[in-house]
């Protein structure tokens, strides 16, 4: 008997819940279309995280440089993007990248605890390690063809060739020509065009 | 599509025409993850000249070193709230492992953290943006007062154990921190709005937009109306309660080192519940008398960041609240102003130093009844707050060292010293073992230095009657606690992690009750002989427990995460000590086991189910007299979310299902009635544009 009462009173509350929230779904159809006409319409959509922007960015980068002959074993080996150090990008990149193509090239990404295991590279992106890591790990790639890409505000000045910056929550980037050159890679001018600043003017 | 589905469907008649239509218009909505965020989009379509138009939130140094953290830390993400099917702060920190959450009444809760727990738990540090908002009347929490709109909230972090040494004097068992969204991830039109049995009728109207190119604001409404609980007997409670809260926020770019953060929000609100009364100076106790109490609370806050440089940045943050509690028993208004700087740099290259300054000046008036005072009735009251903290990279990226130390002055206790000392040790990218010692002091607040609290009369000789009387103690010290805490997370493949906490606290100075002077007191009439008690740090004790949480990806359209807490707590009193309930209290008021299962399913076409399930074990020793026990319980949860289109969504939840229903506390301290939470069930519609 009281299980059928408690039934009862079950049945009663979520019949009361059903019927309270019909009305206030109704108040609100009627009120909101009221609403929309005196309030301008824009799209309540989230920024996308930084770092997936970035992994966009690394994908293009690629597009824009031509690396020296012999970097690459022969016309389809794939493109090899590597993380140095610690990965910012918490497998951004490796969504970004997966399934892509550039001139017929496969993409690969491998995540490096340094920059000693970077041969077979073509990108690194090297992260926040810490100044000094920074310029350690430039320094053991030394003039091989590698694009090296980085975030921190010396990176380009210590000889890394295009560095992020991130100003009112837009993402730009400066180039060092010359260390690119240097390493006989080619960056499209497009891509300088772009540049918040660029390192070593291009030569005719 | 959605018409087409709706004329072709609705023909059919009955319930299977109905489940027909169901299943048809699912067919035709498009899949999605959460509700405030887009479905993740290919940005390497997108031309890089246009990726440089789009605009980023960052992943703050913070959640990069979540992994390096040497504590026990938990945080609620957006979808953890909406997955939840929680309408409050309280219901969603259940979802917490570790944090113990009871609801007393329609708009009381007790939450404590590792054992202790009771309507005027004292041991937590809360925050809103950085704002302190525990009440220095009782240094608990008036949870009431936190009716935010969470679907405005980024996110919840929750540390478990002193936290360290950045945050203040009331972080002894726990710190929960609640951040709430950039107005520029808030940009475009909410209307939220729903009702169900307990959860009568709720609503959210808000709106945001960007003011020229720096700028972006948000303003909201948000009401609801929630229905009474039960009382002990069964019968309808006087604890319904309704608020009504508006606000804003603006986030401004000033220059690109600049960032300034102003928000702001007031809110009424009226409450019923049954309070105790001591009705004159021969009763022999406490009745409960219905009450309603107005609320209103005001709060205005500024964040100024500044950065140096990508490794200096500093934050100056002022804030001014007032709350307005209109409890008939004990009126109170408050005013607080809060001024606090940070600074935070790296030293070399392998060192993270944090260091900041606080100012708190509050000042109130409580007014008395028989029943309850302060006296004095008003105060004014200052806390000056310094810390330093160093993190110390011994090997960079494997080990971690951070020692700190916060330094505090409060006008009753005078300086205090809490320093920590934690280790974090990262083998490999997939796991964290860490260790931290941290001594932690809770301040005395008004409750405890100027309470005078009437209990009730016993006959005395000759037809006296003797007022029995608590009074809080001016000498009140600090409660003291040096915590010993262990962890280790680790990430067993893509699909399986675990949290793993324990903990040994030490704890002394803590408070007890205990017999004081006696005196005659010919006023209020009749004239009595009144035996007085007082607030005494006379009780120690050890307490121990661990923490464990997993989270596992059964499937990509199905994961569970099981969690289970223990709990246990030792308290002994010092010989002088005459107190031989309050020990029994502090170990009974905490459940010592409490274990979690959610499970969530990512239907297909939108719609997704969530189902969450806690237990909570017995409370013993517990009301006026320490013999009442609370049963063990079980609640269970669900929500289906099913996003109609695009930028609406409609949810239907069933709350605490298993039991018509049940009491989930019943305090010893307590100064109203404990009430029972009944199975209840709502629908909300949500609509972004």
């Amino acid at each position: 008997m009281r299980d059928a009462g408690e039934q009862q009173r079950t049945k009663d509350a979520l019949l009361e819940a059903g019927v309270r929230g019909l009305r206030i779904m109704l108040a609100v159809l009627v009120v909101l279309p009221q609403l929309s006409g005196a309030w301008p319409v824009s799209a309540q959509a989230s920024s996308p995280n930084e770092y997936s922007v970035k992994a966009a960015f690394l994908f293009h980068f690629a597009q824009f440089v031509e690396w020296p002959e012999g970097a690459f074993q022969n016309a389809s080996s794939p493109i090899v993007y590597c993380t140095i150090g610690e990965d910012p990008f918490q497998g951004a990149l490796d969504v970004s990248l997966k399934g892509k193509t550039i001139d017929a090239r496969a993409l690969q990404v491998r995540h490096l605890k340094d920059g000693s295991e970077a041969q077979g590279c073509h990108v690194a992106f090297i992260g926040k390690t810490g100044k000094k890591r920074v310029t350690d790990e430039l320094a053991s790639l030394g003039t091989s063809p590698v694009l090296t890409i980085g975030e921190t505000e010396e990176f380009v000045k210590d000889n890394g060739m295009i560095a992020f910056c991130v100003e009112e929550n837009k993402i730009r980037f400066n180039i060092n020509l010359k260390a690119a050159e240097k390493a006989n890679l080619k960056i499209s001018s497009r891509l300088l065009t772009l540049a918040k600043t660029v390192i070593g003017s291009p030569r005719r | 599509m959605q018409k087409q589905v709706l004329a072709t469907k609705s023909r059919n008649l009955g319930l299977r025409g109905a489940v027909a239509f169901l299943l048809g218009a699912l067919a035709c909505t498009a899949s999605w993850g959460q509700t405030q965020q887009m479905p993740p989009k290919d940005l390497t379509t997108t031309s890089i000249e246009d990726l440089m138009n789009v605009e980023v939130t960052s992943v703050s140094k913070k959640e990069q070193k979540l992994s390096r953290t040497a504590a026990a830390v938990y945080v609620i993400t957006q979808e953890d709230i909406w997955r939840s099917g929680a309408t409050n702060i309280p219901d969603l920190l259940r979802t917490v492992p570790g944090l113990d959450v009871a609801q007393i009444n329609g708009s009381t809760w007790a939450i404590g953290s590792r054992g202790f727990n009771q309507q005027f738990a004292n041991k937590l540090q809360v925050m809103v943006d950085g704002r302190s908002v525990y009440s220095p009347t009782f240094s608990g929490v008036f949870w009431d007062t936190l009716d935010l709109p969470l679907a405005d909230i980024e996110r919840i972090e929750v540390i478990r154990g002193p936290g360290g040494s950045i945050w203040g004097a009331n972080a002894v068992t726990g710190v929960i921190s609640i951040f709430t969204k950039k107005a520029s991830e808030t940009i475009g039109t909410l209307v939220e709005g729903g009702g169900g049995s307990f959860q009568q009728e709720f609503g959210v109207v808000q709106y945001g937009e960007k003011l020229g190119k720096a700028t972006d604001f948000r303003v909201y409404t948000n009401y609801f109306n929630q229905n009474h609980m039960l009382d002990p007997n069964g019968r309808n409670g006087a604890d319904g309660w309704h608020r009504l809260r508006e606000g804003f926020r603006t986030d401004s770019r000033l220059s690109p080192k600049d960032s300034l953060m102003v928000e702001g929000d007031l809110s009424t609100g009226r409450e019923g519940e049954l309070g105790f009364e001591l009705p004159s100076v021969t009763s022999p106790g406490f009745v409960a008398v219905s009450e309603q109490i107005n609320l209103a609370d005001g709060a205005v806050e500024s964040i100024w960041d500044h950065t140096y440089s990508e490794r200096s940045e500093s934050s100056l943050q002022l804030s001014y609240d007032q709350h307005r509690r209109g409890d008939p028993l004990n009126p109170e208004t408050r005013n607080t102003f809060e001024a606090e700087f940070q600074h935070h740099f790296d030293l070399g290259r392998r060192e993270e130093v944090v260091w900041g300054a606080g100012y708190r000046y509050t000042s109130d008036e409580i007014g008395g009844s028989l029943t309850v005072a302060m006296v004095p009735a008003s105060s004014a009251l200052q806390l000056f707050s310094s810390f330093v903290q160093d993190e110390i990279a011994l090997m960079p990226q494997r080990l971690y060292l951070t020692v700190g130390t916060k330094l505090e002055h409060n006008d009753y206790t005078g300086f205090g010293v809490m320093p920590t000392t934690r280790i974090a040790w990262l083998p490999n990218n997939h796991q964290t073992v860490w260790a931290a010692v941290s001594r932690a002091l809770r301040a005395p607040s008004r409750n405890d230095t100027n309470l005078v609290l009437n209990i009730g009369a016993i006959p005395g000789p000759g037809g006296t009657p003797t007022l029995l009387r608590l009074l809080g103690n001016p000498n009140f010290e600090d409660e003291r606690l040096i915590a010993y805490e262990a962890g280790y997370r680790t990430m067993l493949g893509p699909r399986l992690s675990l949290d793993l906490a324990a903990y040994y606290n030490d704890w002394d100075n803590l408070q007890t009750t205990e017999p004081s002077s006696s005196f005659f007191e010919p006023t209020p009439l009749p004239a009595h002989q009144v035996q007085t008690f007082t607030y005494k740090n006379l009780m120690y004790g050890e307490g121990h427990g661990f923490e464990v949480q997993a989270k596992w990806k059964v499937m990509d359209s199905w994961s569970v995460s099981p969690g289970f807490t223990y709990a246990n707590e030792h308290m002994h009193t010092r010989p002088q000590s005459l107190d031989t309930l309050t020990a029994l209290f502090e170990e009974g008021g905490a459940p010592d086991h409490l274990a979690q299962l959610f499970s969530h399913v990512d239907l297909r076409r939108g719609l997704t189910w969530d189902l969450n399930a806690y237990y909570v074990d017995e409370l013993t020793d517990q009301g006026p007299t320490g013999n009442v026990k609370i049963p063990s319980y079980t609640r269970l949860d669900t929500v289906v979310t099913w996003k109609m289109w695009e930028r609406f969504s409609f949810s239907i939840a069933g709350q605490n299902l298993l039991k018509d229903h049940h009491p989930e506390f019943n305090d010893l301290n307590g100064s109203l009635q404990s009430g029972q939470i009944k199975r209840s069930g709502y629908m909300k519609l949500t609509w972004q544009f």
